[in-house]
């Protein structure tokens, strides 16, 4: 054992009382070395943990590592079930979620097993849904997933948990063995570990993002071999009808879907489309007056809770625009 | 660890070697630390894999920010408090979720390690670790930074963000409790 770690520490001895005192705590601490904690990992969990470390640390890993299986085909689902009720206005998330959870509880129990479901999480509110193999998904305000209600044989068997998505999510997925698979309109996230937020709307033609918090996933595009492989503080996209993913970048895993906390995110982007997010997410109208202005790009990032008036501020201020509100919503100029 | 040799202490020199981007620096500061951080992350959020993933955010943003580090300031102190804001983040996060939604999972905590957590060598050292989870939270992480992972009170201060002085206290209050009950033991084993 390491020689250092086995003396009392000069400080504590210089603040007791007399040598006898310090012999007796010296024993003590002696004898501490038998509680020692063993060596939390093997070698094999080491090289492992090092290989993410060093993946990510050297610019072999910002490069795409491709991956030639195919994923399996998703079966074509029939058709959608929307579910729909009033919005609440402002945020009063306790009464949202338990709204929403007796919603999804009424569907569970009317719903045959094996079919598909579609949860869509209404304007302005973030759903949490628990899948039937335990997996966690929160929902952004005007996002829907689909999946199948049946605990066995879910997906299809052998096959594995598939779930189609539109907007944004953050999945917590509980590992049991079987592969979990998010399907966007352009891509197919494989996840290989646990923790990771995707974002695809086909309406934006923004492609499919994604960032890992936790754990490994594969990201790849639909019906092509191209994929990327994600680590814990990565990133990547597809882009709208690319071939191929981006270069995986790091990205601090506190700032992953931030929306879960009532924050809000745009990270280069066309004002249209951070407007159209806006809209989602307050439940609001929101009009671009001068139309040369909404393709500009515009990055925003609140970590927590904010109001729709100080982000329009706040884009006022940094584009030097104007905006006003009016009885039917609001209007930047 | 290495026995005898080394009394010299390494990490000034890695963490230069590190501020000049060399990555096999890294390398070492990761074998010569792993161990311990995955341990100290698993004493805040139990699952394994979790506390792993923590680990490697920690190194990724210690090689992201090598060129901010002061070869003065101890390295080591710096992984060990980066490991545990990042706990405290994800604890305080899976907080948060609680209060929006009651009956969603079992309340995240701070958690005793639990027997199967640390090596249950001798029948001393169970009773060691059965007292040391006794002790009060500051205490008890003051006592196994100290102890087991070798930190001088300077780097416990900076992990624990109080005063050197408040962790010799720490450590003083702490060892009395445990003498009190080692030593009550062993009264016992001569009878």
């Amino acid at each position: 054992m390491n020689d250092k770690r086995s003396r009392l520490p000069a400080e504590v001895a210089a603040d007791l009382p007399d040598d006898i005192e310090r012999d007796r705590l010296s024993a003590l601490w002696s004898a501490l070395g038998a509680a020692a904690p063993r060596a939390t990992s093997g070698a094999e969990d080491r090289a492992a943990m090092w290989a993410t470390i060093a993946s990510a640390t050297t610019s072999g890993g910002r490069e795409a590592r491709v991956i030639t299986t195919l994923p399996p085909v998703l079966p074509t689902p029939p058709s959608v079930i929307v579910m729909s009720r009033a919005r609440p206005r402002g945020r009063r998330w306790p009464v949202a979620f338990g709204l929403a959870a007796s919603l999804l509880l009424a569907v569970g129990l009317v719903a045959r097993p094996g079919a598909w479901e579609d949860v869509r999480a209404p304007r302005a509110e973030v759903t949490r849904i628990k899948l039937p193999d335990g997996s966690t998904v929160e929902l952004d305000a005007g996002s829907s997933l689909r999946f199948r209600r049946a605990f066995r044989g879910w997906g299809g068997g052998s096959r594995g948990r598939e779930v189609v998505l539109q907007g944004s999510a953050f999945f917590s997925v509980k590992p049991d063995g079987r592969p979990f698979e998010v399907r966007t309109y352009n891509a197919t996230v494989r996840v290989l570990g646990t923790s990771f937020s995707v974002d695809a709307r086909a309406a934006d033609s923004g492609g499919t993002s994604v960032e890992v918090t936790q754990g490994r996933v594969r990201l790849q595009v639909a019906d092509r071999p191209s994929a990327v492989v994600l680590s814990v503080g990565e990133r990547s996209r597809v882009p709208h009808a690319a071939r191929a993913p981006l270069a995986a970048s790091a990205v601090s895993i506190d700032r992953v879907a931030p929306w879960r906390t009532g924050g809000f995110v745009a990270l280069d982007e066309p004002l249209a489309r951070v407007v159209r997010a806006l809209e989602r997410r307050f439940d609001a109208t929101i009009a671009i007056a001068d139309t040369s202005v909404a393709s500009r790009r515009v990055s925003l990032y609140y970590p927590a809770s904010v109001s729709l008036e100080r982000i329009l501020s706040d884009l006022a201020t940094t584009q030097a625009l104007r905006w006003e509100r009016r009885v039917n919503g609001y209007v930047i100029q | 660890m290495n026995s005898g040799l080394a009394e010299h202490d390494p990490f000034p020199d890695w963490t230069r070697r590190l501020a000049a981007s060399e990555h096999s620096a890294l390398q070492l500061i990761f074998d010569a630390t792993h161990d311990g951080l995955v341990w100290y992350a698993r004493r805040m959020i139990v699952d394994e894999s979790m506390s792993k993933d923590l680990v490697q955010v920690a190194f990724i943003r210690l090689w992201n920010h090598r060129e901010e580090l002061d070869p003065e300031r101890p390295v080591r102190a710096w992984l060990y408090r980066t490991v545990r804001n990042l706990a405290l983040t994800r604890l305080r996060d899976e907080r948060t979720q609680e209060r929006h939604l009651s009956d969603w999972d079992d309340p995240p905590q701070w958690r005793d390690p639990g027997p199967e957590a640390l090596l249950e060598e001798s029948e001393l050292g169970e009773s060691l670790q059965r007292w040391i989870a006794q002790l009060p939270e500051r205490q008890r992480e003051a006592l196994m930074l100290s102890r087991f992972e070798g930190l001088s009170h300077e780097e416990i201060a900076s992990v624990m963000g109080v005063a050197p002085r408040t962790v010799n206290n720490h450590l003083v209050r702490g060892l009395r409790f445990l003498r009190e009950r080692f030593e009550a033991k062993q009264r016992q084993e001569l009878m």
